[in-house]
């Protein structure tokens, strides 16, 4: 043999790997084989007996009592640690001396990796040694079944889709935590999990793991690996089966996960893995895989694309950590929007629009509301040209996928043209000046929506439609809004027919604004067709069902059906729980909103305890904390325990300028909040000083033209007023209402709030015309935002007596105080100063019409009028 | 690889003695260029690959090296080569055979009983070794094949498994295994090749 006649070349070289592969493969078998003869068949095993055959007492300290697994690493028994008398699962390296050294080592590296991790989900080590000449291990015992056939038999059950999630991301959490230890398993499959008597998983069989030193491993793919990659091909990754010097990391298991998903999810695998290995190779590194959502209808586009994100050819396009996969299996749990879609726009407005319950939730409000317009259009226009490219580099993964991001695409620069023509027309060269209103920029989008530029996209002029009924109900056009909610129900019901999540959703939006009309039946029946179309939709648990359980709760108080509304919140927190578990935010979030339901002497206290919760898992400083703060405050103050309720405000105010700082919206709200509480304890001067105080923070919080500025004003003249300060009141109340006009939000129940006050400040001056002007205008606002059992009519009516008195008008003052003090009186205990005040005023006017016409009798009036007010002020 | 001569013959002493390690030296230094001059031929490279041969040559290689003979052989790379075009031949064969079957008779043959089919694979066997079956009882011999077929290498019986006892069509087989149709036939053929040894082995024993 002459090596010089036939030299090596670099492609022999570039081959080496996969040789080297396919000789330790062989080797494998052939000694297993040899190893099986009866007779001594080769010279290796002249004089061993059956290396499979192993003695109970095989082991000392242990007795191995069943063989559970016989695989290429090594077989593994269920045994008895003598010790401890407990059950324990013992793996041995059967071939011992004839073990080849890839075999050895990998038995060792195993070992040494199970012993650094400690984590929840992966099975402890106990001990390891040498018995026989052969490598043993001892670990928990996990007494479960395989991931996949865990799977299966879960699949009669009705959630069985929501706990196969819950489950994978636990899973991702557990290999999260070896990826943190530095460690890679790079042989995830089903078998390789074990799911527990109480639904826990357990990853097992670190064999093929690798540890990352510093960063720095050896970024071979496993196709180095002796024997053990056939039987795991169908979970490799890319990476991991192209061949030597691909770096294989941690994102190997991401994608491991991914097909783990797949199957569990559609009992297939993404590709086809039968056939030649050579085939698979190739369908693993360049077929697209097929969307889970071709083999199962019901798995929609958000939990396909995790899948699909764990499952894509490049590393860096995958999920970056298994926490990352965990987090948004979570997300799609909770109904929250996912992180492998943050990006899209439309996508955003369809999540936002569905999970925001706050009028203003909707995103075009908070950018057109938060932004000013320049900034606005900037940042669409770059949202527009990185969605188009993030959304097509990033959703073509397969060819639905890929016309599903033509069409998000296509999508989002219709909605993005809309919003421009719509802030373009803000544009002062082309308006002269003239300030467009967010009320002007919803009249425009909507009659542009009515002249059919959405029409060929039904599913996106609903969402835009639900979008500014959403900001009209903001800005307290509550019959548009609800007009708009209308439509975009009948367009969903018409491009989905009646069982679909859209539909559930415009009905129980529309429910909402429904209930502020006063439409309270109307609002329960729409909001529990929502919540029968969504249990039928998602038949079982899921974050849609609580969003409308919740709102039929709601709407259940408005028609007084409190024991209704108590069960079906008491329904909603449950399935949430069951959901997301104990401890997430959103159950706690919820926990609030049932607690200000059933308030009562016992909320105080659980909402003390929620807060606790949301303190030690949120920390100190997180909005929600805050929010619950404010929340506890406010129930204390209602219960009438106003030295707490001013306790928690003040935490809560030191908290919030701690986070937002001194001139954000949410510090002067705070500062609002404890001054009106002050007020109510009495301290009005510490209020009014408070307030005057931080009256520079404001006007930077909210610009000095800004709707919470003129908000601030109004309590800040209301505290005036009431030190008959008159000028701090006039000059507060009067700026208040000029920002009120100029934003085209004076016909509000702040608008009307304000003219009040000045009427009051006018009234005390004797400026009656004034005055009369102020309160009639304030009676004309409409009634679908100051409700007619508002107390600002009874107050309006009572005022307008009080001028009509001073203008000797004696019988329509009458009248105007009789309805005055009757519609105050309706109002209950906090209104009663207000009543006093309209019966003390119609004393006055029946002394001084007695006075002026004594023939009528009228001071039997006042005396009446007079035992009433005295008996009224009697607690 | 490039061995030196007297790496070479040294390492040949040794895997001829029993050294796994030495025989898995030898074989990652001639298997790529015996790979090399396989030629599968334009029509069967989709069911066959050269990776394929390989791994049936190397197993064979471990199977055999202790029958191998360094005074015979020309170069342990010459032996290496015969393996492999043996292999190469037995799944070209098979897959032209089963090309040229009428489509009918390509059909899954599943209906088959399982003592039926041992009959047939003992038949087949046995007429290619040195024993008359009918020597045999009935039972006898389907506990000696059963035992035979258990001492196989893991591919090799499961190939037999699948083709011989649940009669399943090379096609089959092959994607039962996740191996090609080329793979298939060169298993099954060293496969009956092994099992002749073991029944025979068994037989004189």
């Amino acid at each position: 043999m002459n090596d010089a006649d036939d030299p090596v070349t670099d492609a022999d070289l570039s081959s080496a790997d996969e040789h080297r592969r396919l000789i330790d493969l062989a080797r494998h078998q052939a000694q297993r084989c040899l190893l099986r003869m009866p007779t001594p068949a080769g010279r290796w095993v002249a004089d061993t007996g059956d290396p499979f055959d192993m003695p109970g007492d095989m082991v000392e300290g242990y007795h191995l009592i069943e063989e559970l697994h016989r695989g290429g690493q090594g077989m593994v028994f269920r045994g008895v640690q003598l010790s401890t008398d407990r059950s324990v699962a013992v793996k041995i390296l059967p071939l011992g001396e004839f073990a080849t050294r890839a075999e050895r080592l990998r038995f060792e590296r195993e070992v040494e990796i199970l012993s650094q991790l400690t984590a929840p989900g992966i099975v402890r080590i106990i001990d390891s040694g040498v018995a026989s000449g052969r490598w043993w291990f001892s670990m928990e015992f996990v007494d479960g079944v395989p991931l996949d056939s865990y799977a299966r038999r879960l699949r009669c059950e009705p959630d069985a889709r929501p706990r196969v999630i819950a489950l994978c991301a636990a899973v991702a959490d557990a290999v999260n935590a070896a990826h943190l230890h530095g460690v890679i398993h790079r042989d995830l499959k089903p078998r390789n999990i074990l799911v527990d008597r109480n639904g826990q998983p357990h990853v097992l069989d670190f064999g093929l793991a690798r540890q990352e030193l510093n960063g720095i491993g050896d970024h071979t793919s496993t196709m180095t690996e002796a024997g053990q990659f056939v039987g795991s091909l169908p979970w490799a990754s890319p990476e991991q089966v192209s061949g030597a010097g691909t770096p294989v990391d941690l994102r190997a298991d991401i994608y491991g996960l991914g097909v783990i998903l797949f199957q569990l999810l559609t009992d297939r695998f993404p590709y086809r893995v039968i056939g030649p290995a050579h085939e698979v190779v190739r369908a693993i590194t360049s077929a697209e895989p097929t969307s889970p959502a071709s083999f199962d209808a019901s798995i929609d586009d958000d939990l396909a694309t995790i899948v699909l994100k764990c499952l894509n050819k490049e590393a860096s396009r995958r999920y970056q950590s298994a926490g990352d996969l965990a987090r948004d299996l979570r997300h799609y749990l909770a109904g929250d929007p996912i992180e492998a879609k943050r990006d899209s726009l439309s996508y955003l407005w369809r999540r936002r629009l569905r999970r925001h319950r706050v009028a203003a939730g909707a995103v075009f409000s908070f950018i057109l509301m938060l932004a000013g317009a320049a900034t606005v259009t900037a940042m669409l226009w770059q949202n527009a040209a990185a969605e188009r490219d993030r959304a097509i580099d990033a959703e073509l993964a397969q060819e639905r996928l890929k016309q599903r991001a033509e069409r998000e695409v296509r999508k989002t620069a219709e909605v993005n043209r809309f919003l421009q023509t719509v802030i373009g027309a803000a544009d002062p060269g082309r308006t002269q000046g003239h300030e467009l209103t967010l009320r002007e920029m919803m009249d425009t989008t909507r009659r542009q929506l009515d002249a059919g530029q959405l029409a060929e996209e039904p599913d996106l002029e609903a969402a835009v439609r639900g979008s500014i009924a959403q900001v009209l109900a903001a800005l307290g056009q509550l019959d548009d809004a609800s007009a708009q909610h209308e439509q975009a129900l009948v367009i969903r019901e018409r491009v989905h027919g009646g069982d679909h999540r859209d539909v559930a959703e415009s009905l129980v939006q529309w429910s909402e604004v429904l209930g502020r009309q006063g439409r309270r039946d109307e609002a329960l029946t729409m909001a529990q067709r929502g919540l029968d179309i969504i249990r039928r939709v998602h038949n079982g648990d899921h974050r849609d069902v609580v969003e409308c359980l919740r709102r039929v709760a709601w709407a259940h108080v408005g028609v007084t059906r409190l024991t209704e509304a108590e069960a079906r919140m008491a329904e909603a927190v449950a399935m949430l729980e069951r959901l997301v578990g104990p401890d997430d935010v959103a159950l706690l979030q919820l926990r609030l909103d049932q607690t200000v339901m059933s308030h009562s002497g016992s909320s105080v206290r659980a909402t003390a305890e929620i807060l606790d919760r949301l303190h030690d898992s949120l920390g100190p400083l997180h909005p929600d904390v805050l929010t619950a703060m404010k929340m506890l405050g406010g129930m204390l103050q209602m219960n009438g325990d106003l030295q707490s309720a001013e306790d928690w405000y003040r935490k809560s105010l030191i908290a919030t300028e701690d986070v937002y700082g001194p001139t954000h919206p949410r510090a002067i709200e705070a500062h609002m909040t404890l001054a009106q509480l002050l007020a109510q304890r009495g301290d009005l001067r510490g209020a009014f000083t408070m307030l005057l105080d931080v009256r520079a923070q404001a006007e930077v919080a909210h610009g000095t033209r800004g709707f919470g500025y003129a908000q601030f004003l109004n309590v800040l003249g209301g505290l005036a007023g009431q030190l008959r300060d008159d000028t701090h009141a006039e000059a507060s109340h009067a700026l208040a209402l000029e920002i009120f006009r100029a934003l085209r939000r004076d016909q509000s129940g702040e608008g009307a709030r304000a003219r009040i006050a000045l009427a009051q400040v006018c009234l005390r001056r004797d400026e009656l015309v004034q005055a009369e002007v102020l309160l009639n205008e304030c009676l004309a606002i409409d009634q679908s935002v100051v409700a007619p059992s508002h107390w600002m009519r009874g107050q309006a009516h009572s005022m307008l007596g009080q001028i009509r008195l001073k203008q000797r008008a004696f019988a329509a003052s009458e009248a105007l105080l009789l309805q005055a003090h009757r519609e105050l009186a309706a109002l209950g205990p906090r209104y009663e100063p207000m009543r006093d005040a309209a019966a003390r005023t119609l004393v006055r006017l029946y002394e001084a019409w007695d006075t002026a016409a004594p023939e009528l009798g009228k001071g039997a009036e006042a005396d009446a009028w007079r035992k009433r007010a005295s008996v009224e002020n009697t607690p | 690889m490039a061995l030196l001569k007297h790496e070479h013959e040294a390492l040949v002493a040794k895997a001829v003695a029993g050294d796994a390690d030495a025989l898995t030296e030898l074989l990652a230094a001639y298997g790529p260029r015996v790979e090399r001059h396989l030629d599968i031929g334009r029509r069967w490279r989709g069911v066959l690959d050269t990776a394929d041969v390989m791994q049936v040559t190397y197993l064979e290689a471990f199977l055999e090296i202790a029958r191998f003979d360094a005074a015979r052989a020309t170069t342990f790379a010459a032996w290496l080569h015969r393996l492999a075009e043996n292999n190469l031949r037995d799944a070209l064969r098979g897959l032209a055979r089963h090309k040229r079957q009428p489509a009918a008779r390509r059909v899954l043959a599943d209906a088959r009983a399982p003592d039926d089919s041992r009959d047939q694979l003992l038949d087949e066997l046995v007429s290619a070794s040195s024993t008359p079956s009918r020597a045999l009882r009935r039972e006898e011999a389907h506990a000696r094949l059963d035992r035979a077929i258990s001492q196989l290498p893991d591919d090799y019986a499961a190939v037999v498994r699948a083709s011989d006892l649940q009669g399943l069509d090379p096609d089959a087989v092959a994607a039962l295994l996740q191996r090609s149709p080329g793979a298939v036939h060169m298993l099954r053929a060293r496969a009956h090749q092994r099992l002749s040894e073991l029944l025979d082995s068994a037989a004189s024993m």
